[in-house]
């Protein structure tokens, strides 16, 4: 058995000794698999986008429809069902974009040192130095509301945090033995970077991309409450908040249940990092064994 | 590096920075979609109304003249007029912000009072269940979405308990009956100072859900980091020594221990807000708290670039004001800290 396949049956094994980080991955689990499956298993498909009917509105929950309806008479399980799929989508893409253009330019930027480093920190900086809520209101001034924009606007000021931590592991795996050895035999620097210190520093990256997807997302969510995002009828979670907030006193479902839906998302995601964090730290991995 | 020219030098630094960011204010408010003289002069404008309106705004004169007086004038405090209000931008926004900084004033209070005491609590119940269930509380609280928590709470304390009110900043009834003389724009301080105790009472009914409600993230930041720095120092020689000479548990914890988790923690309390901006605009959205988030929220309604623009450049302007504060603070209460 390889070293890798080794570690991994090992950081599954720690993983089922932490009762949060396995609730964590599991609910994580089966947020991915009934996205996937969402538009097969909803009960009112055809409610995710539109199909208003009337007669149907302000139901409270029932067996028929478990979460009620809404303004529209549109089943609420329904469009949280198939709304998961585009926070899914939008958590995924985000962090998947700040984690391809911030760690290695982080990680060049760390290994090199020099003039090149410090012009690289300068610009994360200024970037960091920007409110994510700011480049939304510009994007959105520039591009106009919409999912895609909202998803811009959140990787724009994300990225930073990646190249930082990427930046200050760069900095410590410069100094060790192997990198010496690299050098010693010829290895080009850029191959040195992406085989050596970028695979050696994935452990804390890994970390925070997770817990950065349940962030993302109440990010965006807050961003579509805002009518910053998602414009109806897409069954978004935050613009479904949103709109339900304007009947919560009468009809209280249509809001609360989206707003459980990005809870329950993020808390599973926070709970899987935040264990994951124990486990991939080579300090308390050996604790835990 | 002295202090004042620590200042000095990041105070310059602004300057530069203010620039890049009006000058995209002000490409972005001159290459917008939508024709801001409509939101102008009103959707059933005539033809001459309009073009009397290109020339009240100065949309008539060439790009660079445009340019310069928009420029000029944000160095004089005029960040333009607002298309929706007709008022001058800067006048709308110096009656928006006492109202969010009070809400936040509120909300740090909020956070100071219930985080340090959970934090040096889990703290000394280290792997006990009062840490283990704050460890919880505090992953739950930066997972909860701002308008969700809102929301329960609105029909909790309105809806169901009905002892709170559920939108707005004062009773209508108080407004008319007991207006509040406006000094600060705090309506907290006005009403005490004033002696307008009916007002008070209202004011600070209506503030209690929001500023909890903008408090519960910071709350857990600030949690979890007394708790660390806590756990640093209770096995220090000073605090056994302490014990040992019979020191009460209560001033070791509260006085002796804390004291290294103050800095760090109000740093993150600091900072939390700064980058919970969103969550301040959220809870003035939820709550129709007449903040900036409402101003803000309301002029990207009605596409009232000119207001989004001065919205834009404030926060920019706090924003890296803040981060000076945060450093300085940092410099003051720790002196490994060097500033530079």
């Amino acid at each position: 058995m390889g070293m890798w396949a080794k570690e991994f049956q090992l950081s599954l094994q720690l993983i089922r000794k932490s009762p949060l980080t396995l609730i964590g991955l599991v609910v994580a689990l089966i947020l991915v698999v009934a996205a996937v499956l969402a538009p097969y298993v909803a009960p009112y498909p055809q409610d995710a986008y539109g199909a208003a009917s009337p007669e149907n509105k302000f139901k409270p929950p029932s067996s028929e429809h478990w979460f009620g309806t809404d303004d529209l008479g549109r089943d609420v399980f329904s469009r949280v069902l198939i709304g998961s799929r585009i926070s899914l989508r939008i958590a995924v893409l985000v962090v998947a974009i700040a984690l391809l253009l911030g760690f290695p330019l982080g990680a060049v930027g760390g290994f090199l040192g020099g003039k090149t480093g410090e012009f690289i920190m300068r610009v994360t900086d200024i970037f960091l130095s920007f409110p994510s809520i700011l480049l939304a209101l510009v994007v959105c001034l520039l591009l106009g509301p919409s999912v895609d924009n909202v998803m811009i606007a959140i990787a724009i000021s994300w990225w930073p945090w990646y190249t930082r931590i990427a930046y200050s592991q760069a900095v410590s795996i410069r100094e060790r033995p192997f990198i010496e050895a690299a050098k010693a035999v010829g290895i080009g620097k850029t191959k040195t970077v992406f085989r050596h210190v970028m695979p050696n520093s994935l452990a804390p990256i890994l970390v925070q991309a997770t817990m950065d997807l349940g962030s993302v997302l109440l990010e965006a969510t807050a961003l579509s409450f805002l009518g910053l995002g998602a414009q109806p009828p897409q069954p978004e979670w935050g613009l479904m908040a949103y709109i339900g907030h304007g009947y919560l006193f009468v009809d209280w479902w249509c809001s609360t249940f989206p707003g459980l839906a990005i809870f329950i998302t993020v808390l599973a995601f926070n709970l899987l990092g935040d264990g994951l964090r124990d486990i991939l730290d080579p300090r308390t991995r050996r604790l835990l064994r | 590096m002295g202090v004042r020219q620590y200042i000095i030098k990041r105070l310059l630094l602004i300057i530069p920075l203010f620039f890049v960011v009006s000058t995209i204010t002000f490409v972005v408010v001159r290459i917008i979609p939508a024709n801001p003289l409509i939101v102008w002069v009103g959707p059933k404008a005539t033809a001459e109304q309009i073009a009397r309106a290109r020339v009240e705004l100065g949309l008539d004169k060439p790009l660079y003249e445009q340019y310069l007086r928009y420029m000029s004038g944000i160095f004089r405090g005029d960040l333009g007029v607002s298309f929706s209000s007709h008022n001058p931008v800067s006048s709308d926004l110096a009656v928006f912000i006492p109202a969010s900084l009070e809400l936040i004033t509120l909300a740090m209070i909020i956070g100071v009072v219930i985080g340090f005491p959970l934090g040096v609590i889990s703290a000394k119940k280290k792997d006990k269940i009062e840490d283990h269930s704050s460890r919880l509380m505090a992953i739950a609280g930066v997972s909860l979405p701002t308008f969700f928590i809102g929301m329960l709470l609105q029909l909790l304390f309105f809806k169901y308990i009905g002892i709170l009110p559920a939108a707005g900043r004062l009773s209508s009834y108080i407004q008319v009956s007991y207006p509040i003389t406006r000094i600060t724009g705090f309506y907290l301080i006005d009403s005490l100072i004033t002696g307008n105790l009916r007002a008070l009472q209202d004011a600070l009914a209506h503030a209690i859900l929001p500023a909890f409600t903008l408090a519960l993230y910071p709350i857990g930041l600030v949690v979890r980091m007394t708790r660390t720095c806590m756990l640093e120092v209770l096995n220090e020689d000073y605090i056994k020594a302490a014990r040992a000479n019979g020191v009460p548990e209560r001033t070791v914890l509260y006085t002796y221990a804390l004291k290294n988790a103050v800095v760090p923690s109000l740093t993150t309390l600091v900072l939390s807000f700064g980058y919970s901006l969103t969550g301040t605009f959220l809870v003035e959205s939820i709550f129709s708290w007449p903040g900036l988030g409402w101003y803000t929220s309301k002029a990207i309604l009605n596409m009232d670039y000119s207001a989004i623009a001065g919205v834009t450049l404030l926060i920019t302007l706090f924003y890296v004001i803040a981060n000076i504060v945060v450093d300085v603070v940092q410099a003051y209460l720790d002196p490994r800290v060097v500033l530079g």
